[in-house]
């Protein structure tokens, strides 16, 4: 124990404290780099994790960019779709992804319309059934409440946020989340390289789907038959038009949609009406999907008696993808761009916005 | 914040003036308006929720239905810390141990130095205050020195406790019902790992980074499963927080001169107060007392048998036996109440499971214990300055690669805080 003299030479080693720190700073770098290049070898690519903290991070930039913001809520579709540098070079606005994968968004939205200093453009990915209430204890509300009670005003979080999702972009051995146990057998018994993901995220939490590394049509099939929400008889499918038919049976033998009272909006009218009154903009994107998922939405909720209700009660401006030829699409899975298309998308979608005077 | 700066400047006053006053009375009266404070805002942030909710199980008994009310206190960071920091110095100037401090912000740096600040150790201000008298310049040597013990320090939080040791502890703890005595003791072996690793991983890293910043801090640990006796663990284990109790509690109290009975309330007294201080459950004064009794034993054994002296191999036995004994006190400590409690100790003597811990885990569980106890045995009487100094500084840089990166590996999964946080 050191004395209570209190020189902290007494706690140092005699000799070369300095040389060693050096050596073994140098030699994990050699090994790090090792592990990171056999990763990579067998397939694992570096990946942003998307987290409550990233999620923070983005949300505490709507509020700081005031209306140079163009803040984008929703759920896969707008986070898969859009590339936020094509959206930032068009537009001259700073984008902001705050679209959280298969959540119901209405929390992210009360959030904004709730905060004055929310005065940028809000792009809402809207899925009209998403919009008539709120759903409790959803990941948006997690995630709302965490910025709002751990995040918000404190530097060291959002630091740490920035840091970490850096650090994951460039390193598959911080970012791949294997644990340890699998991955020595995984780096030293891989024949091969392993399925790499078609799913990546950036720092900036921008998805991309590479449809090229998934297996068509089974991928296909999987969306469109949860969407479906129902299965099909495969016994009777040998082609993709055979598929075709039984899901479009299928729909055929569902009762037909009653369409959705304008009433039903008026909480989310609400909201937006909250948003247009502290200076924000907000416009409502019915995001493309194609093929049979767009029958199977059609089916459910179609247009004229769902969307169109829902464009005449609000005071948003609203598009939907099926009005304009630029914005069309066909989709690998029907429901979400292909990352060769996303930046042509989003050129069509921001010169949409500009040149129809909604921003 | 508001907190620490209030208690701050509580015992920089007191203090000041327990320095100039000469008469007992009033100076007795000063340290009792201290300690009124500061016992008084840590019994409050700390304890008042558990004492309503024990006061209404104490009337129900007879018959009263008291609903004791949510405060909702949070408890402050480190309060349990600096509040033992603060009130040694206090005691320290009223016995004339030391000089009050005429410097307020050498004081308040003694107070509120970040990296122990949180979770100990517990500074003494004899060991501080007189680092703040020269400038602190951090040298090429403290700097690497610090930043190393803070690479030492990740490895056994991030490494051994929280990647190897904890999924253990915590699988079999959520549900002992599920397992038999293999798996509940591997359990209690992996905990008593675990909560050394996390507590001394913290220690370490706090000591390297006041290092890096040029200070110095006392050692909180000293191989405590190399100890022979309980009593031995308790000069070797957060000795900050015992030799603290010993100081400023066994001692005051006549410690082990007045008496078996004296000294054995002493005992009990002093490691009910050091059960209490980790938290305000019942498992923490339950596994306070289980050291004190401990303590009372060995008190009466060490005089039953004063002329005896052990073999080298007894000497190995006894001190496999405390290990043992330690870790069959961990249990109430870990526990997440009695029932849990009760679930485990029946884990402990059932024969047959419907649920077997993974084999890879037990036998890492063993071979982390079974090293940490021969890590601790031949470092029982050297301090790991002298054991690293030892080794010429190629073998030192290939130790702190290979723990930096298995840092790297093992830190990609979610994180856990710090045990001794919560205190």
């Amino acid at each position: 124990m050191p004395s209570s003299t209190s020189s902290s030479n007494d706690r140092i080693p005699l000799t070369g404290a300095i040389y060693s720190l050096i050596i073994g700073l140098a030699l994990s770098l050699v090994m790090i780099g090792i592990l990171e290049l056999r990763m990579r070898q067998v397939g694992i690519s570096p990946d942003v994790h998307d987290t409550k903290e990233l999620w923070a991070y983005e949300r505490a930039r709507a509020s700081a960019l005031g209306d140079r913001a163009l803040i984008l809520v929703g759920d896969s579709r707008i986070q898969l779709d859009v590339d936020l540098a094509a959206l930032a070079a068009e537009t001259g606005l700073q984008p902001v992804q705050l679209a959280i994968d298969g959540s119901h968004y209405m929390p992210v939205l009360e959030d904004l319309a709730n905060d004055p200093e929310v005065t940028g453009t809000i792009l809402v990915g809207a899925e009209t059934w998403k919009l008539l209430q709120r759903k409790e204890r959803d990941r948006a509300d997690e995630w709302v409440s965490f910025y709002h009670n751990s995040f918000r005003g404190l530097w060291a979080p959002a630091v740490e946020a920035k840091l970490k999702g850096w650090v994951q972009s460039w390193s598959a051995l911080y970012a791949s989340g294997i644990p340890w146990q699998r991955l020595w057998p995984l780096l030293l018994n891989n024949n091969g390289s392993i399925q790499q993901s078609y799913l990546s995220m950036r720092p900036s939490r921008q998805r991309d789907a590479d449809y090229q590394l998934v297996k068509q049509p089974d991928f296909y099939i999987g969306r469109v038959l949860r969407n479906l929400g129902s299965n099909v008889d495969f016994s009777r499918i040998h082609t993709m038009n055979d598929f075709a038919g039984e899901v479009r049976k299928k729909l055929q033998e569902s009762p037909a949609s009653v369409g959705t009272d304008p009433a039903q909006f008026k909480y989310a009218n609400a909201l937006i009406n909250r948003i247009l009154d502290h200076q924000g903009k907000i416009v409502l994107v019915r995001m493309p999907t194609s093929g049979l998922i767009w029958e199977i939405d059609e089916s459910k909720a179609p247009r004229t008696i769902d969307w169109d209700r829902l464009a005449a009660s609000t005071r948003a401006r609203t598009i939907h993808f099926k009005d304009y030829a630029t914005m069309q699409f066909q989709l690998p899975d029907g429901s979400h761009m292909d990352i060769r298309d996303k930046t042509a998308f989003t050129v069509a979608l921001a010169k949409l916005l500009m040149n129809t005077s909604m921003m | 914040m508001l907190l620490v700066w209030f208690s701050t400047i509580v015992d920089y006053t007191v203090a000041r003036r327990l320095g100039k006053m000469q008469d007992q009375t009033a100076r007795r009266s000063l340290l009792l308006v201290s300690l009124v404070i500061n016992l008084g805002l840590l019994g409050y942030f700390k304890y008042a929720e558990f004492l309503l909710g024990l006061f209404a199980e104490a009337v129900s008994v007879f018959g009263i239905v008291y609903q004791a009310p949510r405060l909702g206190i949070i408890l402050p960071i480190g309060i349990s810390f600096y509040t033992f920091q603060t009130i040694s110095y206090t005691i320290d100037v009223y016995r004339r141990c030391m000089p009050a401090t005429l410097d307020f912000w050498d004081f308040a740096l003694f107070v509120t130095f970040f990296p122990q600040l949180v979770a100990g150790p517990i500074v003494r201000a004899e060991h501080f205050l007189p680092q703040c008298q020269t400038p602190r310049a951090a040298t090429s040597a403290s700097f690497s020195w610090g930043l190393s013990l803070m690479i030492f320090g990740l490895f056994a939080k991030i490494v051994l406790a929280d990647n190897i040791l904890a999924p253990v502890v915590d699988q079999v703890y959520a549900n002992p019902d599920l397992y038999a005595w293999v798996d509940a003791s591997i359990a209690a072996l992996a905990f008593s790992g675990q909560i050394f690793f996390d507590f001394a991983g913290y220690s370490l890293c706090a000591i390297g980074a006041a290092l890096c910043l040029g200070f110095s801090l006392p050692d909180n640990f000293r191989s405590p499963y190399a100890a022979l006796g309980v009593s031995d663990f308790w000069r070797r284990w957060h000795i900050s927080l015992s030799s603290w109790l010993r100081d400023y509690l066994y001692l005051p109290l006549g410690g082990s001169r007045a008496g078996g009975i004296r000294t054995s309330f002493n005992l009990l007294l002093t490691m009910f107060i050091g059960g209490v201080w980790h938290g305000a459950a019942m498992t923490f004064i339950v596994w306070g007392w289980l050291h004190g009794l401990l303590l009372v034993i060995e008190h009466g054994l060490r005089k039953r048998f004063k002329s005896w002296s052990p073999t080298p191999l007894m000497h190995a036995g006894l001190v496999i036996l405390t290990f043992l004994v330690v870790t069959l006190a961990w249990i109430p400590f870990r526990a997440q109440g009695f029932d849990n409690l009760a679930a485990m100790i029946h884990a402990l003597a059932r024969a047959n499971s419907s649920a077997v811990l993974a084999g890879y885990s037990r036998i890492l569980v063993l071979l982390v214990i079974s090293a940490t106890l021969a890590w601790h045995w031949f470092t029982r009487h050297s301090t790991l300055e002298d054991r690293i100094g030892a080794l010429p500084p190629l073998a030192r840089g290939s130790l702190v690669a290979a723990l930096l990166v298995a840092v790297v590996i093992t830190s990609n999964g979610d994180s856990r805080a710090f045990i001794y946080f919560q205190f």
